[in-house]
């Protein structure tokens, strides 16, 4: 078969997407279990850090996760869309959702752990974010992070003091301080965590857990 | 030539046709990942691999690949290889393949592999189309990782993540932002020109000796000092 004809041409593209494709799907394959056993303790670990519970490592996690989280499930019982769940530690009852928002270049994740009333957080996490590495990017640091740990929130909501006069001093009830150089950022992360915190007060009272509104945004 | 082409072609790719310097390709990540060290050589080993990789597959089959199609296997042959590492990164260091994100993805579109692909591979034996891929990867390498121990040096006040400069230290944040690899970039490709060219015109010794260029220069330049004197 000559080698320019259509025939050859047509065949020999078809082999090699074939080859190589089964190739890939077969790498997926065998990694597929490593994969979403990573993804799960990215999103455990979260949790687990929210609340404020140490682990050593991924089987610990995932034991100590077993033991003291469950997943809220809507009246339907299906998962709700983003997840949430219960957790307990010392003795307390809390509220962990997963909620998302814009932030300066792209959507910024959090896990937020809050009692159920809504008036006190107990930790927040960044699952994902794609701000500015070094400036805004400092939002995972655990610096910024740990100001929310056990803050009491103001009327339900927080602030985030930017600009010239944050650092030093005190602050207002509910309020944590901004990132030098990454205001729009430091900006963003109020309202994202202020989305989360009425959406477990939503859980709390029950009106998130309606299966007619919850299936919105096509959760699974 | 006495030298061996192997040798040859490692001078060639990591100095006299340096991918970044000569060929001026690969600029996008250049500009992209250069501000933190372990990321950089993360993502240029990625490159590194790929080019080796795909440019010994796209020669071993060489001959069964039709001319009309040739570019579109070549794209087929260095997305599956990068795909391939996307797929161990997230299996096996997923802290850094989130940190990388898309820039995994995005070695597809760099234009090195497609270029040692269509201008070496093309036309030469697999071995040596896989050592030539892996030196460019070097090349291309080597200039990032100068750029990335000058940005995240200024920009974070660390190498590796490890500090460096002591505690009052105010990180330059604009080494951190796209803007400065730009001018990093031009500075060094002007600096390496200036190197590659400048025995050249005098005594004709290759560049990266270290010992043979520095007396050249030297009397050239004594000469015309004395003359102004």
């Amino acid at each position: 078969m000559k080698k320019d004809s259509t025939l050859y041409v047509v065949i020999f593209t078809f082999v090699i997407c074939a080859v190589f494709v089964s190739l890939l799907a077969l790498a997926n394959e065998l990694t597929k279990e490593r994969v979403a056993a990573n993804r799960r303790f990215t999103s455990q670990s979260a949790i687990l850090s929210a609340l404020g519970i140490s682990y050593s490592d991924p089987a610990d996690a995932a034991v100590k996760f077993a033991a003291g989280v469950s997943e809220i499930t809507d009246s339907d019982g299906s998962a709700l869309y983003p997840p949430a769940w219960r957790g307990s530690t010392n003795g307390n009852d809390y509220i962990i959702t997963q909620h998302a928002g814009a932030g300066l270049w792209g959507t910024i994740t959090v896990m937020v752990a809050a009692d159920p009333s809504g008036s006190e957080i107990l930790g927040v996490r960044i699952i994902d974010q794609n701000e500015t590495p070094g400036l805004g990017g400092r939002i995972t640091e655990d610096w910024f992070l740990d100001q929310f740990r056990n803050l009491a929130t103001a009327a339900g909501k927080i602030a985030i003091k930017t600009g010239a006069e944050s650092g030093g001093g005190s602050l207002p009830p509910g309020t944590v301080d901004g990132i030098t150089g990454a205001t729009r950022t430091s900006d963003a992360m109020a309202p994202i965590i202020n989305g989360a915190l009425l959406r477990i007060r939503a859980i709390s009272d029950g009106s998130a857990l309606r299966a007619d509104t919850t299936n919105q945004g096509g959760g699974k | 030539m006495s030298k061996s082409p192997a040798l040859t072609i490692l001078k060639e790719n990591v100095w006299t046709n340096n991918p970044i310097f000569v060929q001026i390709l690969g600029i996008c990540s250049t500009l992209a990942v250069t501000n933190n060290m372990r990321n950089t050589f993360i993502m240029t080993m990625g490159v590194l691999l790929t080019t080796g990789f795909s440019s010994f597959t796209i020669s071993a089959i060489k001959s069964l690949i039709p001319r009309k199609v040739r570019m579109i296997v070549q794209v087929l042959i260095i997305s599956f290889y990068v795909i391939i590492i996307d797929i161990l990164l997230r299996a096996y260091l997923p802290e850094v393949s989130r940190q990388l994100g898309p820039y995994v993805g995005l070695i597809i579109t760099n234009c090195i592999i497609m270029g040692r692909a269509e201008g070496f591979a093309q036309a030469n034996k697999p071995l040596i189309s896989f050592w030539d891929g892996i030196t460019s990867g070097i090349g291309y390498m080597l200039v990032l990782m100068a750029l990335a121990v000058i940005r995240e040096w200024l920009g974070f006040g660390s190498l590796f993540g490890l500090r460096i400069m002591p505690e009052g230290f105010t990180p330059w944040t604009i080494m951190i932002m796209a803007p400065s690899a730009f001018f990093l970039v031009a500075l060094l490709l002007w600096f390496a020109r200036n190197l590659q060219t400048a025995p050249a015109k005098t005594a004709g010794s290759p560049p990266p000796t270290g010992a043979q260029p520095a007396p050249g220069p030297a009397p050239a330049q004594a000469a015309p000092k004395k003359e102004q004197a």
